[in-house]
């Protein structure tokens, strides 16, 4: 079941030069209880993906779903199902499995395709999704919080939250670590007695290998790796779903940067949270995330599970992108790094944005753009590579 | 504080030598140092810097500057944004050097700007020449920084985490850059990073540096496959890519030492394994355990 789920989620942002195409119609899920991790170089969009994801930017268009509940299967032939689904208005057919599963749709219900195997159904109160697998549809109710107000949004900041790269200047000069714990627990009323509250963040810092005694510390009190555990402890203390954690080790040293991995690692099964780890760091990403997505310029390129894409890369970006990681490993040296340099994304290239630099580039690459199809048991955006008979 | 206690290292003709460490162990300063381009705070309290035979430290400021920065040492810093000047476009800026090193005449100063721009594989030199800064690239301007320093015809290069600031496959270009300069033209280079991975790519030796003082020398091979210094050992098995799976990552306990007052006897002692009494008491020095192999610790023989 998804967490997060966004539809073709755009972000544009107006600039001098014309408009900077940030995020550029992604779809993707993060599976409950999974780290997703998301690459790509700088510039290409990651962390505006992760800030719109939670809304601290507005979306331009698309979709973002939020706490994805199996409801009930369409008790319905799945080709019936697609020929009721693929009509505008609501089949009476389909009316009736919604209200035999308790679930009636108002009058002026709507449906609409969100993809190759999957539907929307919009109703005054709730926003479903239908999926086919296979052999059967399942219909899932989800919040679609891409329009809530921000009074409405505060109710679901709770369960999603984000740890940024820089831990200084995410953390107040003039609070100390208990001011900054305090604030949100009683910003959502998770505790209430005092009592309970030091119970909960001396908790809390525990499992980020820290003491109560640091509780009464400043930031500037605190060493680096010490900061950044404190910020994972203030997202981490609301017990959210979904945690963004957007570069939270690229400031801090090799030795500290493992160890906030490993309690990183810890955290997540003790508070049942779902990760979306966007770093550029590829090795590190490598051995922290289930599944994996690669960003090139705006959008998903390649997308699936971690090992799979490492062993057997398919999209060329993902290809020149891995073999020019240096390994730490002086017998394997990198032999043919990418060439060129990421386009400007004001004014990216015509059809495939990565043509211009890939070695396999042919004339509909630059004239057409791929979408992000199924093949290889992950999805991908090329027109060579991207398909399994190829 | 004492940034630097004891270093010695040898960089040898046409060799990138690594040197890495963790924040603060004095690895920018060692560089600095060479080139005299400290703040009138420090104080040099022994020592020698021998640079083909000649102690800089005894050469006064203007022999320094006009004999040795430049046309014998050069140096390149992490952030090229801010090593460039803004309001002069690349081309004139590497001309400089060309006119106070080479050629006096302009228009062959300008050809020699093409051919510097074309070495470090800039792509269309004639429009490189004419952009100014903001409009390049992080990696296009550091390849600018490289030609800058091609261009006095240094013969030791000394890079300060370069590609810190640069995307993996900018970086990967980059360091290509550095490979051939040393292949082909015989370009001595002190590569400074915190970056394991980086090392293994392009050093031929390494030099891992732990609180001020030189914690492990080797060849690369030797510092990767066969660390004897526990710090060594614990910075590799840190690195995300030795091992895959987050649950094997090791981590070293513990913060990098305060130079202000740092730990008595081996520096690295209150965060490692192997410690005993005697690593409290007394430093060990540098022992020559095998060929090109140093290190500083008393258990060498126990780390596996």
């Amino acid at each position: 079941m998804n967490i997060v789920e966004t539809q073709n989620l755009k972000k544009f942002f107006q600039s001098k030069k014309g408009t900077v195409k940030a995020v550029n119609g992604v779809s993707l899920n993060v599976i409950k209880g999974e780290t997703l991790g998301i690459v790509g170089e700088s510039g290409c969009g990651k962390t505006t993906l992760g800030r719109t994801i939670l809304k601290l930017i507005k979306p331009t268009s698309g979709n973002i779903f939020f706490d994805e509940k199996h409801l009930f299967d369409l008790k319905l032939n799945p080709r019936k199902a697609k020929d009721i689904l693929d009509n505008d208005g609501i089949d009476p057919k389909l009316r009736k499995s919604f209200e035999k599963n308790k679930y009636g749709l108002s009058a002026d219900a709507s449906v609409s395709k969100k993809g190759p195997n999957s539907w929307r159904i919009d109703d005054d109160r709730s926003t479903y999704l239908v999926k086919g697998e296979e052999n059967s549809m399942k219909v899932y109710s989800v919040k679609d919080i891409t329009d809530i107000d921000d009074k409405e949004m505060r109710k679901h900041r709770k369960k999603m939250n984000i740890v940024f790269q820089d831990p200084v200047s995410a953390l107040n000069p003039q609070m100390t670590v208990y001011d900054h714990l305090n604030r949100p627990l009683v910003i959502h009323n998770m505790v209430s007695s005092e009592d309970e509250k030091l119970r909960k963040m001396v908790d809390i810092l525990n499992t980020m290998g820290l003491k109560a005694e640091h509780l009464i510390r400043y930031p500037h009190e605190l060493s680096g790796g010490q900061k950044q555990r404190v910020c994972i402890a203030r997202a981490l203390c609301l017990e959210p779903d979904f945690l963004v954690l957007d570069e939270p080790t690229s400031a801090l040293d090799v030795s500290v940067q493992s160890k906030i991995l490993k309690l990183l690692d810890r955290a997540k099964d003790k508070f049942d949270v779902s990760y979306m780890f966007i770093s550029h760091n590829i090795n590190l990403v490598r051995a922290i995330s289930d599944r994996l997505g690669v960003m090139y310029l705006g959008k998903l390129v390649e997308i699936g599970e971690t090992s799979d894409v490492f062993q057997n890369p398919k999209h060329p970006y993902t290809k020149g992108l891995f073999k020019s990681v240096p390994q730490p490993d002086p017998d394997k040296r990198v032999k043919a790094p990418l060439t060129g340099e990421v386009p400007s994304p004001v004014n990216p290239p015509k059809g495939c944005a990565f043509s211009p630099r890939c070695p396999h580039s042919k004339a509909v690459c630059e004239r057409e753009n791929p979408d992000l199809i199924e093949a290889y048991g992950r999805k991908i955006a090329c027109h060579i590579f991207g398909k399994e008979n190829f | 504080m004492k940034a630097l206690d004891n270093v010695s290292l040898t960089v040898k003709k046409g060799e990138i030598h690594g040197l890495i460490g963790e924040t603060g162990c004095g690895k920018s300063v060692t560089s600095l140092t060479t080139l005299g381009l400290l703040d009138n705070n420090a104080i040099i309290r022994g020592g020698n810097i021998l640079y083909k035979g000649v102690d800089l430290l005894e050469l006064k400021e203007k022999t320094l500057r006009k004999e040795v920065r430049g046309n014998e040492i050069s140096m390149i810093f992490q952030n090229p944004s801010t090593s460039l000047n803004p309001v002069y476009t690349a081309g004139e800026q590497i001309r400089e050097s060309i006119v106070l090193y080479q050629s006096n005449d302009k228009e062959e100063a300008q050809r020699l700007v093409l051919d510097e721009l074309d070495r470090v594989k800039l792509p269309d030199p004639e429009d490189v020449y004419e952009k100014y800064p903001h409009e390049l690239s992080g990696g296009m301007m550091q390849r600018i920084m490289i030609a800058m320093m091609l261009a006095c015809n240094s013969n030791l290069l000394i890079a300060d985490e370069p590609t810190t600031a640069l995307d993996v496959s900018i970086q990967a270009q980059f360091l290509k850059v550095l490979e051939e300069l040393k292949e082909k033209e015989n370009l001595s280079i002190l590569y400074i990073t915190h970056d394991m991975a980086v090392i293994s790519e392009i050093c031929d030796v390494v030099t891992v540096m732990y609180g001020g003082q030189i914690a492990e020398t080797a060849n690369v091979h030797d510092i990767f496959n066969n660390p004897r210094h526990p710090y060594t050992k614990g910075l590799i098995h840190s690195v995300p890519g030795v091992k895959l799976n987050i649950e094997e990552f090791e981590t070293i306990p513990g913060t990098v030492p305060r130079l202000i007052n740092p730990p008595s006897g081996c520096r690295f002692h209150p965060r490692c394994e192997y410690a005993q009494k005697i690593c409290k008491e007394k430093k060990p020095s540098l022992e020559h355990i095998d060929k090109d192999h140093f290190v500083a610790c008393y258990f060498w023989e126990e780390v596996k």
